[in-house]
């Protein structure tokens, strides 16, 4: 049952490598690394999915915060926008959490003769299916660019809206917004909220920043600055993962020394990370990423079959 | 290691399966105030070496 998971103290050292490994390949390839970090450290230390979401969120928030101190000094953070969006995010973190405390709370499954525990086998398959994504929109982007640059075709600075996106960014539904620090003159304060539930969602089950659906539905969806955008997706992660950690501790879903453990690992490997991202080029960075994200699919795919077959 | 045995007690009850489980005021305010003063400690120190060598330090993820 998740709830018997007891952390030794002993594990300390071993987290703090483990925090340096993950927040060096997020800063190296310049993310936040949650899509990683709550399936390795149910693969490789057999943390519950419930404590290494509560317990990632705890880590995130700290990161999240200090990157806000660094970043706001640059002035592109559009507070407006950040604090109308925090009440849907909000409500989709809270509501990702219950969902996660369902499973929590679940029991056993019994597939094929063979019991498992509902939480893990669902979260399992959620996350393969998330690191997928992930994996194959880097890989595929990555490829493509490296493709029009070597045959030395200028790449538009930023790809044209979908027409789904144009049009909820010209729906008309009361009440109307406008958000002047990212030169948007009117939009629908529905659609704000409906992205910081989506993300926000994505993040209380899954502890996960959610900057992959924000910041592109920030710049596309919205039509803000990517510099704003990128500032504004930070503020966001600050106040998701802080709203996260509290409701999940409430939950019992927070290990204490877990969260240390993984902020003085991630701190360190975040910097060291990204002081060698500058030594590669951007598209190869993005391929690397894409297949990382493969190899997360096969690690926990072995681990829920190993669980699946030897219970 | 003291303190990690006072952050591990701290969270020792709180096992969210439990029935009648109801965290501690503590381990609440412990849960985000750690991170959150770590966060904050880390973000001025490195604005602080980056104004004392006049380098910019990559940003990393979040």
């Amino acid at each position: 049952m998740p709830g018997d998971f007891v952390l030794g103290i002993e594990s300390f050292p071993y987290l703090i490598l483990f925090g340096l490994l993950i927040g060096g390949l997020g800063g190296f390839f310049g993310v936040g690394g949650g899509f990683l970090m709550v399936p390795m450290l149910n693969v490789a230390f057999g943390v519950p999915y419930n404590i290494a979401v509560g317990s990632d969120l705890g880590q995130m928030c700290g990161m999240s915060t200090a990157a806000t101190v660094r970043h706001v000094r640059f002035g592109n953070i559009d507070f407006k926008l950040g604090v109308l969006m925090i009440a849907g995010t909000a409500t989709g973190v809270e509501a990702g959490a219950r969902v996660l405390e369902v499973l929590k709370h679940a029991g056993t499954l019994t597939i094929a003769g063979h019991e498992t525990d509902a939480m893990s086998l669902v979260m399992s398959l959620v996350y393969v299916a998330l690191l997928v994504f992930l994996g194959r929109a880097m890989i595929r982007e990555s490829l493509r660019t490296i493709k029009r640059a070597s045959g030395r075709v200028e790449l538009a600075s930023e790809a044209p809206a979908s027409p789904v996106a144009s049009r909820l960014r010209t729906m008309k539904l009361w009440p109307m917004v406008s958000l002047p620090a990212s030169g948007i003159e009117a939009i629908s304060l529905w659609v704000i909220l409906s992205i910081g539930f989506a993300t926000g969602f994505l993040s209380g089950m899954l502890g996960v920043g959610g900057g992959f659906i924000r910041m592109p539905a920030l710049v596309y969806i919205l039509g803000c600055p990517t510099v704003v955008a990128v500032g504004t997706d930070l503020f966001e992660i600050m106040f998701s993962s802080g709203f996260g950690v509290l409701t999940h501790s409430f939950k019992g879903n927070v290990n204490l020394v877990l969260v240390l453990a993984l902020l003085i690992g991630t701190t360190v490997g975040a910097q060291l990370g990204a002081s060698y991202t500058r030594k590669a080029g951007g598209p190869w960075v993005r391929f690397g990423f894409g297949c990382l994200a493969f190899v997360g699919v096969i690690m926990v795919v072995i681990k829920l079959w190993l669980k699946f077959t030897q219970g | 290691m003291g303190w990690l045995t006072w952050l591990q007690e701290l969270g020792s009850d709180a096992d969210g399966v439990a029935p009648g489980f109801q965290a501690q005021s503590m381990y609440l305010a412990v849960c985000v105030v750690l991170p959150v003063t770590v966060g904050l400690f880390v973000g001025f120190s490195l604005r602080l070496v980056e104004r004392v060598l006049g380098v910019e330090l990559g940003r990393g993820g979040h």
